[in-house]
Formats: structure tokens, C-alpha cells, sequence
């Protein structure tokens, strides 16, 4: 990929409320999305609309310019298990929600999203690990890079199976020069995933290895491993760079490089730099 | 234009039986693999037609290069679908051994794809019913098809896409991504879907089904029917598939997606998504409208589906609606959710190849408000070079390939992929 045809990051935000936190209280102010909105949704889908709409709203307006262009992929571990499970529990009790069973797809986040934001992109959820929101990241740089959309919003939604804290990360990603649409910006540079069954530290050295041989200076970047959902440590990341990592103050340290890998034997890594001549 | 990828190798299970030969035969024959079945009378909601595949339970009745370990239960059914379609795919490509001892590990070429609705829901229902509150684990994954597929053929990076029913097109639109981008030179891609009472009450509580076998198109349709399968697609490089000599049966020339964003279970009435993601594929493609020979349709037989999908077409083929042939398979095999669009791919890939395309089974008095040229009554002769393909699910997801004939080939022309395929 030439750096020209890099996609540009221009916003990202990561959300971790705790599993019994009303969604609306989320809504970032002037949210387009109303609360009854959110009550019509299940949670995963409502905590992916939240994040949605916090990213977004920290666009410029121009962004919807090319909304019918603007895909969305969303990456989950579990996806929808705990409506699917909610949805099963009635059927075993004679009352089989239709309501409940239209959320009992991987996909509703991406159709919930498009559906609130209007995006008539592609649209994907990658399912079944926990890197699967890196694999997000790389479908959706390889689907800009084909031309198939011009921007793409990528998610990250996973629910606490208990009582816990909920995981919902955002980014907006495009083909545009970033001055044109966000606040900050990254490039990616690139993205690998790779499964070996149960080996999950050689399919981390082939991703990293896969990724020094396309990007060089991935090897002197900053290395954050991440112990969760990734897309949501590099949410955070960019979101408050240099609180999270005082090193990225420094004018030289502009490569990151996010890995992550999980017991079943995925694992990705993206290195990403930020975006020169942008403030 | 962009480059199109090589199709070497196709498997399919479906109702209407093991192989992508029983597909197509079931198929060209005007077979229909839905059945009343007593799985409905069970569930209490009657005896539905349904279209289950008849899987083997012995291990003497099964390929013998498959693990008869991975294939014989308790292995769960979408499993066990996935490695037996995805086994014939690889051995009808010519790549050697499936499953067995001597896999390289994790080639980072090879790639696998599985696109799905549930994946493997079985293990999960089951600890549902032993009253289960468990956390998920991994055994429960819905991507562990994918997982089995990756370590049987060495296959180094793996994705399971859910794009509602569209799932098995999204998975070929990927595959096609990562060959052209050069990440892998071979994808092992399709979808699975297996049914289950989850499934069934599920679109039942929508009001979603036909009480007889569904016949999509017509007037007097009533609702879909379900079923199951699994197929996959081998797709390479046109270079590793040169390199190695290999059997090029057609090429996936191009896939667009879109979404309606307009309703979370019921299409854009007028089909403008779907018209959108037909004619991005197109576009992906660099074909014409007019160069298309057949168009497979999504069909479900609701009554929403299909007239949005007519409209659709005609968006896209303007004066060509009305000749260009159009097609649903789903009143043979029902709807098999992720694999539906997947075992299309197959189908259409014989087509191309038999210059024939199968008839709409169930279609009988077409709706005159979908004004398309139906194939129905039986099938349809006639030369094929592209063939359109398009699904739509869900959440408004819309997804559609094209598949080509292999280019014709000058007579002073270097050896390539198009002279492999005779």
C-alpha cells in the first residue's frame, strides 16, 4: 500500500461503563440518538451506537458527505451470546421474543449502527476471538484499500458475562486526507492477524514478523501488548496519547505498534503513525 | 479493472445430499430437498418443510482422507457439514490431503474464511438445556468450524464474518481481498449454517415461515422455509494457480456490499441497497449489465424480499430485467441462512460450466408486480460467461459477487491460467 492510499484514523474513543450503566448517560451531548432509541436496542447494540455516536461526534460535520460510502465492521469476542441466551431462556419458557430474536445475529451492531448514522457501506461483524477487533481494523484497511468504501467505522463490543464492565471501542477511518475531516489523525500503516491452535505466541511472532517485513520501522516502535479487547487499548491510546504514554510526546516516537493474542491461538498486531503535517 | 481470482475447488452438503454433485443434479433434475419434518411437530409448530442435510453417522461411510475423529459425533453439526464441504473443495482443487497427518502449520498464505449466522451453536444450546449459567468458553465459540477447517488444511489466518444471510458472500468478498492484496495465495472460503430449534422458533416468532415449501417469486407466496448446509469455494492467485498446474473452473471477478440502514429484520421495500451492492459488484468486476447471462437470486419468498428484490434488479438492468434470466434456489433447499449464498456460489459455478441453469422449484403463477424473466418449469440451456450473484440479510446487509467463464484465451498466447482449464 502506497503511503498515499494509507487510510487516515481520524477519531477514536474507547468506553468501558460498567455493565448496570444506562446507556443514554454514555451519549456524548447533542447525541443525534434519543433514549428511547437506545431502549428499543439490546445492549451489545446499544453500547455499539453509543460509541458510534461519541466517535462521529467528534468530526467535523463533513464526514456524512460521504456517508453513503462509509462502511461498518465490528469486531466481538462473544458478539451477541447474552441476548442469544436471554432469547433461548423464552423459548424454553413457550414465549419466543420476535423482538429479541431480530438482535440474535452477530451482525446487529453493524446494522444498528448504519441504521442511526444512515452509512450505506459494506458491513461486517468479525466474530470468535479476542483479537477479532484488530481483524475488524485489517478487513476494513484492505476494504478501503480496495475501493469499496471510502471510510469505514470500526467497532468493538463486548458485554461483561456478569456483573462487570462492558468494552465498546470506535474508530473512524478513512481514505480522505485527515485536515479535511477529523480533530487528529493517524495512519495505518498496517494490520496482521494470524491463528496457530493453541499457540497463540507463534501466531504473535508471525503477525509481528509479518509486519516488520511490510513496515521497518515497526520494529523501533512503541510496543503496547493488550491484555483486553485491543481496538479499545488503542482507542484509549490515541484518545489521550500522551497520558497513556508519556513517550508520545516525543516528537520522534510517532510509531506504535498494538498487539494482542488469546488463548485459542489468534493473534494481531497494527502499527500505526501519526499522521505528519497534522496537528 | 481488477483482478479476478481463480476457483479451483467447490464443495457443498445440502439437503439434497453430500457433494456438490447431488447439489447440482438435485438441482438441474428439479429436485426439492424440503421435507415435513417431524422437527416442527416436536417444537409444537407443526410439521414444517425443512431442508436438513443427511449427514453420515458412521465413519465407514466417509471420505477416507477426513478424520473420521473430527467428522463422527458428538462433533456438532455445522462442524461436521463445514469439513465435509470444505474437504470435497480441497480435494476437487488438487491440494492434497485434508485433515490428515503432515499438514504444514499455519501457512501464512493460506488462508480460511467462514462466513455464518450461528457458527457452531450446538455445544452452547446444549449447556443451555442443563440449565447452564455458566461464562462462555472457547468450546463454545461460534468460530470453531473455522478453527477445525484452519487446522486441517494449515491455513495460517482465519476470519468468520456474520453478515446476516449475506455471510456467504461477505466471506467470498474477503477471500477475494486478501488475494488481491497478496496476503494469501489460496482461501479456503464459504459459509455454514446449521439448524436448530433456536433457529426455528426464532423465525417463527417473526411469522416468517411458510406452512408448505416456500415458492419464492410467485404470487402466491407465503413465507420462507428453512434449511441447512455448508459450502466452500477454493479460491488462488492466478499465479500459484498457474504455478502449480492446477484446475481453474472460473473466476470470482468482483463482490460489493452496501446496507439499506433503513430497518433492523425487513428490507428497503424499494431494493435500493441491494441494487447498490449488485451494481458495486459490477463495477468491482468491469462487467455491464448488459454482459450478464443469469442472475442467482436471493429469493427467500417473503413477500418483502422478493418484490424488493425484483425492484432491484430492475434498477440495475433497466430493459434487461425482463430477459435476462433470474433464479432462486430456496424452494429446493430453503433458506440455509450463511451457507445459502455460498451454496449459490457453487451453483452458479456449475452453471457456468453446464451452460444450464437450474429452475425456480415452487414457482408456479410468478407475481406479476416482480416483472423478471423467472426460470421455472424446468432447466433453463443457454451460453453463460457472467453470472451475477446476490444476497441480502439482516440489518439491511446486502452482498453480491460475480463469477465469470475463464477468459478466452488467443491462440498465440503464453501458457496460462485459461488454457488449465480444459
Amino acid at each position: 500500500m502506497s503511503p498515499a492510499t494509507l487510510p487516515t484514523l481520524a477519531a477514536a474513543i474507547a468506553l468501558f461503563p460498567s455493565s448496570d450503566t444506562p446507556l443514554a448517560a454514555l451519549l456524548p451531548t447533542g447525541a443525534k440518538t434519543a433514549t428511547e432509541q437506545l431502549a428499543r436496542l439490546d445492549r451489545l447494540c446499544g453500547l455499539a451506537v453509543v460509541g458510534s455516536e461519541s466517535c462521529l461526534a467528534r468530526l467535523e460535520p463533513t464526514w456524512r458527505d460521504q456517508a453513503a460510502q462509509t462502511a461498518v465492521f465490528c469486531g466481538s469476542r462473544e458478539g451477541c451470546l447474552a441476548t442469544d441466551t436471554a432469547f433461548f431462556r423464552g423459548v424454553q419458557n413457550g414465549e419466543a421474543s420476535p423482538r429479541l430474536f431480530a438482535y440474535t445475529l452477530h451482525s446487529a451492531p453493524v446494522g444498528a449502527v448504519s441504521i442511526q448514522h444512515g452509512l450505506l457501506g459494506p458491513g461486517a461483524t468479525v466474530i470468535g476471538s479476542q483479537v477479532a477487533g484488530l481483524q475488524a481494523l485489517e478487513e476494513a484497511t484492505l476494504l478501503l484499500s480496495s475501493g469499496r468504501a471510502r471510510a469505514c467505522v470500526v467497532l468493538s463490543c463486548d458485554l461483561a458475562w456478569s456483573p462487570g464492565v462492558d468494552v465498546v471501542a470506535a474508530l473512524y477511518l478513512t481514505s480522505q486526507p485527515a485536515s479535511r475531516i477529523g480533530y487528529f489523525a493517524w495512519k495505518i500503516l498496517d494490520v496482521h492477524s494470524f491463528f496457530v491452535a493453541e499457540q497463540p505466541d507463534i501466531a504473535l511472532s508471525r503477525a509481528l514478523a509479518a509486519l516488520h517485513q511490510r513496515v521497518p520501522q515497526s520494529a523501533a516502535a512503541l510496543a503496547v501488548s493488550a491484555s483486553g479487547p485491543p481496538l479499545a487499548t488503542l482507542a484509549a491510546l490515541l484518545d489521550e496519547p500522551s497520558t497513556v504514554h508519556p513517550q508520545l510526546n516525543d516528537p520522534s516516537q510517532s510509531c506504535v505498534v498494538i498487539t494482542s493474542q488469546d488463548a485459542q491461538g489468534y493473534a494481531a498486531a497494527a502499527v500505526i503513525r501519526r499522521d505528519r503535517g497534522v496537528s | 479493472m481488477t483482478t479476478a481470482v481463480a476457483i479451483t475447488g467447490l464443495g457443498a452438503v445440502s439437503g439434497l445430499g453430500l457433494g456438490v454433485d447431488a447439489l447440482w443434479q438435485g438441482l438441474v433434475s428439479g429436485q426439492s430437498a424440503l421435507r415435513s419434518r417431524v422437527e416442527g411437530d416436536a417444537l409444537g409448530i407443526g410439521a414444517l418443510p425443512l431442508s436438513l442435510v443427511p449427514l453420515p453417522t458412521e465413519a465407514g461411510e466417509l471420505t477416507e482422507d477426513v478424520s473420521a475423529q473430527v467428522l463422527c459425533s458428538p462433533t456438532p453439526r455445522a462442524t461436521r457439514m463445514s469439513v465435509l464441504a470444505a474437504s470435497e473443495a480441497w480435494r476437487d482443487a488438487g491440494l492434497g490431503s485434508f485433515g490428515a497427518h503432515g499438514v504444514p502449520r499455519a501457512n501464512r498464505r493460506i488462508g480460511v474464511c467462514l462466513g455464518t449466522t450461528h457458527g457452531e451453536k450446538a455445544p452452547w444450546l446444549a449447556a443451555l438445556r442443563r440449565g447452564s449459567n455458566a461464562p462462555p468458553t472457547d468450546a463454545h465459540g461460534p468460530a470453531i468450524p473455522a478453527q477445525v477447517l484452519a487446522a486441517a488444511v494449515g491455513a495460517g489466518r482465519v476470519l468468520v464474518p456474520v453478515a446476516a444471510c449475506a455471510s456467504g458472500n461477505v466471506a467470498l468478498a474477503a477471500a477475494l481481498d486478501w488475494i488481491r492484496s497478496g496476503r494469501c495465495d489460496v482461501v479456503l472460503c464459504g459459509g455454514c449454517d446449521a439448524l436448530s430449534d433456536f433457529v426455528l422458533r426464532g423465525f417463527q416468532s417473526l411469522r416468517a415461515l411458510s406452512p408448505s415449501a416456500c415458492k419464492p417469486f410467485d404470487v402466491t407466496r407465503s413465507g420462507l422455509s428453512l434449511g441447512e448446509g455448508a459450502a466452500f469455494l477454493v479460491l488462488e492467485s492466478p499465479q500459484h494457480a498457474q504455478a502449480r498446474g492446477a484446475r481453474v473452473q472460473a473466476v470470482l471477478s468482483g463482490a460489493g456490499q452496501s446496507c439499506d440502514a433503513n430497518h433492523m429484520t425487513g428490507p428497503d421495500r424499494e431494493g435500493r441497497g441491494a441494487a447498490r451492492a449488485m451494481g458495486a459488484a459490477l463495477l468491482d468486476a468491469g462487467v455491464t449489465p448488459a454482459e450478464i447471462d443469469f442472475v442467482s437470486a436471493h429469493g427467500t419468498a417473503t413477500l418483502f424480499n422478493d418484490q424488493m428484490e425484483g425492484r432491484a434488479i430492475v434498477s440495475v438492468f433497466a430493459d434487461r430485467a425482463t430477459s435476462v434470466p433470474v433464479h432462486s434456489v430456496k424452494g429446493a433447499l430453503g433458506h440455509s441462512m450463511g451457507a445459502a449464498s455460498a451454496l449459490e456460489a457453487v451453483v452458479c459455478i456449475r452453471a457456468l460450466q453446464e451452460h444450464r441453469v437450474p429452475a425456480t422449484i415452487g414457482l408456479q403463477d410468478p407475481d406479476p408486480a416482480i416483472p423478471l424473466r423467472l426460470v421455472q418449469g424446468s432447466a433453463l440451456s443457454l451460453p453463460l460467461h457472467h453470472i451475477l450473484s446476490t444476497a441480502s440479510g439482516f440489518g439491511g446487509l446486502n452482498a453480491a459477487v460475480v463469477f465469470s467463464s475463464l477468459p478466452r484465451v488467443p491462440a498465440n498466447a503464453a501458457p496460462g491460467v485459461a488454457q488449465k482449464v480444459q
